[in-house]
């Protein structure tokens, strides 16, 4: 019995400690949009949040690595989960789109093809963008693809 | 303690056995010895037919009125009659020829006759003999039936079970006049020497099951029984998992229904609360009601009671776990909501949750306890004053507030399982705020093994779910009608463990 | 230690729904085929097998001396389910991660499990087949919207049909216990065994055909396509509910485990007083070192030596209960 009740309140210690990454709700950002480019080996990005007009750079070897570049900026842990729009030059979109697949991003995020997207992400509100996709979509004169859409259009 | 003081204390205690003597002044002094000169002991020393005698009772347990023209009146009656008896004769007379009550309980030792005193009988001994007539003239005051105040119903019955024992078969009795029913009374409680009634039918309830029950009941030693409470737990295995594996009702037309499908009813003296055995899970969701509306709709508040044991068990936990951990299962909007609200909140969500739940169960604890000329206060302050000023002063978010109230509304629904919610809600709470929804599926993969391994008198705790029975799933999943209900013939035998 | 024929079928239908979840394999029509071919195969090893031991061996007491095999099989079976909850619970952003956490946290909730026999465990299982079905029906329902027919084709990866039969063999780590747990079983274990195989094969095929109608190609990227799957089903409006697969998941793994346990208890108790702590440091210990996603190669050798191994030793043993019938 006295085992049981240590092993309980080690476990219990060892968790309330604080040891592990908890993360409240106030130390997240999350991110609605992002423009990604790719150059020199290098990820390049453009990231948005939501309620938050500000944009925020960052670089890195990995698009993992490129987000908590761009945190520094913030001072807050970016929430990748919720992304509703990404961003990306038309001749990179496989290797990029592909390499988010395994990154908490949404495979149903919408994409967006142009030949700055850094640029246009960080001049854009992503609600504008959404709006415009929705209105092209309804045109008939666009098409709204997800990042599995685009995966599979090959 | 003195030794003096032990021996005193062990002659009162070994009275039990002891024959009463044929003197009847070392009767009287006997007596008085074992109930230390207690003043509530009356004892009127009378010749009846020339035989001195002593009728014994205790005040306030007896009607007056009722000993009066039961026992009393005859009594003089046969004084002045003229008749001279022995005291054998006068104690068989009385026994045999005069029917001066409906119960008439005999004793020839000391245990018997101080248990009778003290139980409302009047007690007759008699100089020259060793027995006492006992007559059933109690007349203490007791509650009378009234609605039960823990079971509410709308369409049944509004009569519940007092604190007497013999009321309560009364009560039971009315309602099955059936020669099957078998009300067994026993005496337990080596000081209290309560009475206990054990209520069941003979042509539902094997044998064996009775017998072991009554073995259970047999090995409490304890001293005193003041309430089911004390008599529960020994009906249960010894090592009892988190839920009831016997129930508690307050309702007759409730242990009816249960006496009917097999099971066995304990009834203790001194308590409204009614014990049966054995007890499923799927019954906490069970009311009287369920029965006295439409299929369809009980239907309907049976499957709103099952979401809202979920809701009222696993809501804090998982909206700590969700917010915490997995805030991609919020969609943007509620995301948004969660995040203003907690923006400036200079708690974390875990505190925040704990803090909300053990001022709920401060405030239901006082509600409960305090007097209730002061109970209102407590709405005001708690409602009003804690409620809206922490929220408004952001100690508190309000859909923190929000969700905590959804979980203690929902467990309303299900007072019987109202114990292990409020404890599990918690250690789902502190189970997902640190360990994210793993650590809350693992709790209750824990919580599921335990249900599933629960069984008591080899009648397990989750059948007829599992072990599935799809004959029995009728009543749990709908609440199937009587046309095809009266045909069944359903007892708990059947989803016995073979 | 018994159980219903529906515990057994629930028992083995979450053994394969933990491997299938787990599973890094693509969605394609090829695995479909393949995972017909590999049930029909299990169905002809397996059932036969039972039927034997049906008719000549009856008492599960008799397998304390040379059960070591089976303990070592259902130890290995939990080493592998250890190992997956640490790569999955690190991939999938679980919010328990780490290098023994998560095995720390599940070994002492499957512990206490384990301590409550083989029939708590038969009928928790029951009810957690249940919610698994309610899970997947929601996934089903809910994913639908997401369904583009175009998306159905071969493997990505280029990968022959016979390749997807090795993955469904090799994933099926639970065939042996398919075997060793039908003799626990008192009644109906062949309906039990049918029904077991029939629901696999449904749950696979239909989970792997909605995976390639929605995913495509991004199953062959996904590290763990289901979940990835998981992320596009949105009831209710939320976002994503892969969150809630991890409840299934977790109360699949717990299954998965303890019976294990209860399992390999069963034999080592002759040798170890505290047969179940002992079997879950095995496991514990072997599950950390086998971190790492686990090599197809690799458990389609140990299910097949182990299935094989289990076979041979149960005929020679009802062999050799005939010749001592024979000679009495």
């Amino acid at each position: 019995m006295k085992i049981k009740i240590l092993a309980a309140a080690a476990l219990l210690v060892f968790s309330l400690s604080g040891c592990g990454n908890k993360l409240e709700v106030r130390d997240r950002a999350f991110v609605q949009s992002a423009g990604i480019e790719y150059e020199d080996e290098q990820y390049e990005i453009c990231l948005k949040l939501f309620e938050d007009s500000k944009y925020y750079n960052g670089r890195g070897n990995t698009f993992r690595e490129a987000v908590n570049d761009a945190e520094k900026m913030q001072g807050k842990d970016f929430f990748t989960g919720h992304m509703e729009i990404v961003s990306v030059r038309d001749e990179e979109k496989m290797p990029l789109l592909e390499s988010l697949v395994n990154e908490n991003v949404s495979s149903g995020c919408l994409v967006v093809l142009c030949d700055d997207p850094v640029n246009y992400i960080s001049r854009n509100d992503p609600e504008k963008i959404k709006g415009m996709i929705s209105t092209a979509e309804r045109n008939g004169t666009a098409e709204k693809v997800n990042i599995c859409d685009v995966i599979n259009s090959e | 303690m003195k030794r003096a003081d032990i021996m005193e204390m062990n002659v009162h205690l070994d009275y039990q056995d002891d024959i009463l003597d044929i003197s009847l002044k070392k009767k009287l002094e006997r007596l008085k010895q074992i109930t230390s000169e207690s003043s509530d002991l009356l004892i009127n020393e009378v010749d009846i037919a020339g035989v001195k005698t002593a009728l014994l009772c205790c005040e306030g347990m007896l009607s007056t009125s009722t000993v009066t023209e039961l026992v009393l009146e005859p009594l003089n009656k046969l004084n002045d009659s003229g008749m001279i008896l022995t005291a054998e004769e006068l104690m068989d007379y009385l026994d045999t020829k005069k029917l001066l009550s409906v119960d008439r309980p005999k004793s020839d030792n000391y245990g018997d006759t101080v248990r009778l005193i003290n139980s409302g009988f009047a007690v007759l001994i008699a100089e020259g003999n060793s027995r006492a007539l006992a007559f059933g003239v109690q007349g203490y005051n007791t509650r009378g039936v009234s609605e039960p105040t823990s079971e509410q119903n709308i369409m049944g019955a509004h009569d519940g079970f007092t604190e007497t024992v013999r009321t309560n078969m009364s009560l039971i009795r009315r309602r099955m006049k059936t020669p099957f029913l078998k009300l067994e009374l026993f005496i337990m409680g080596k000081k209290s020497h309560t009475d206990i009634c054990l209520a069941y039918m003979t042509d539902r309830v094997p044998v064996k099951f009775i017998n072991r029950i009554k073995k259970s009941l047999k090995s409490m030693e304890l001293e005193t029984i003041l309430s089911s409470g004390y008599v529960r737990p020994f009906l249960e295995p010894e090592h009892s998992g988190i839920f009831d594996s016997s129930g508690v009702t307050e309702r007759p037309d409730v242990l009816c229904s249960k006496l009917l499908e097999g099971r066995v009813g304990v009834i203790v003296d001194g308590t409204p609360f009614v014990i049966f055995v054995p007890k499923l899970f799927t019954e906490n969701f069970q009311t009287m009601d369920d029965y006295n509306c439409k299929p369809y709709y009980a239907t309907f508040v049976r499957w709103l009671k099952y979401a809202a044991f979920f809701i009222s068990l696993l809501l804090p936990g998982v909206y700590t776990a969700i917010a915490i951990h997995h805030p991609a299962f919020f969609n943007k909007t509620l995301l948004m909501m969660l995040v203003e609200a907690e923006k400036n909140a200079p708690l974390s969500l875990i505190t925040e949750s704990i803090i909300v739940l053990l001022m709920y169960e401060v405030i239901r604890e006082a509600g409960i306890r305090l007097p209730e000329a002061v109970g209102g206060a407590v709405s005001i302050v708690s409602g009003l004053i804690i409620g809206d000023a922490a929220v408004d002063s952001g100690l508190i978010s309000t859909p923190m507030l929000t969700v905590i109230a959804i979980s203690v509304v929902s467990g309303f629904v299900i007072p019987d399982l109202d114990h292990p919610i409020t404890v599990f809600r918690f250690l789902f709470l502190i189970a997902g705020g640190i360990w994210g929804l793993y650590g809350i599926s693992l709790l209750g993969s824990v919580l599921l093994f335990n249900l599933c391994a629960a069984d008591n008198y080899e009648f397990l705790l989750l059948s007829p779910v599992s072990p599935f029975k799809r004959s029995s799933m009728r009543d749990i999943i709908t609440r199937v009608g009587f046309r095809k209900m009266q045909s069944s013939g359903f007892t708990v035998e059947q989803l016995k463990q073979r | 230690m018994k159980l219903s024929f529906g515990q057994l079928w629930a028992v083995l239908f979450l053994f394969r729904a933990f491997t299938f979840i787990s599973s890094a394999a693509d969605y394609s029509v090829q695995r479909i085929l393949g995972t017909a071919v590999s049930v029909l195969i299990q169905l002809f090893i397996a059932v036969p097998v039972i039927r034997f031991c049906r008719k000549n061996i009856s008492d599960t007491e008799k397998f304390r001396k040379g059960g070591i095999l089976f303990a070592l099989y259902f130890i290995y079976t939990g080493m592998t389910a250890f190992g997956k909850i640490l790569d999955i619970t690190a991939a999938e952003n679980f919010a328990v991660s780490g290098k023994i956490f998560p095995v720390v946290l599940t070994a002492a909730a499957v512990l206490y499990c384990s301590r409550l026999g083989l029939g708590s465990a038969g009928r928790a299982a029951v009810v957690v087949s249940g919610i698994f079905i309610l899970f997947t029906a929601i996934l089903v329902l809910t994913s639908s919207g997401d369904i583009k027919a175009e998306n159905i084709s071969g493997s990505y990866d280029e990968n022959p049909v016979y390749h997807y039969i090795l993955t469904d063999f090799s994933e099926s780590t639970e065939l042996p216990a398919v075997i060793i747990l039908s003799l626990f079983t008192d009644r109906n274990r062949e309906k039990g065994v049918y029904i077991y195989f029939a629901s696999k094969f449904l749950l696979v095929s239909v989970v792997t055909l909605l995976g390639a109608a929605v995913l495509g190609r991004v199953s062959a990227l996904a590290d763990y396509p289901f979940f990835e799957l998981c992320s596009f089903s949105s009831p209710l409006g939320v976002q994503r509910s892969d969150a809630l697969f991890i409840s299934a998941y977790a109360l699949t793994a717990v299954i998965f485990i303890t019976v294990g346990i209860v399992m390999s208890a069963f034999w080592l108790k002759k040798y170890f007083s505290h047969a179940e702590i002992v079997s879950m440091i095995f496991m514990a210990a072997g599950g950390l070192v086998l971190r790492g996603e686990a090599v197809y190669t690799a458990d389609f050798i140990f299910t097949a030596a182990f299935t094989s191994a289990v076979v041979i030793y149960l005929i020679l043993k009802g062999k050799r209960n005939d010749r001592k019938e024979c000679c009495t």
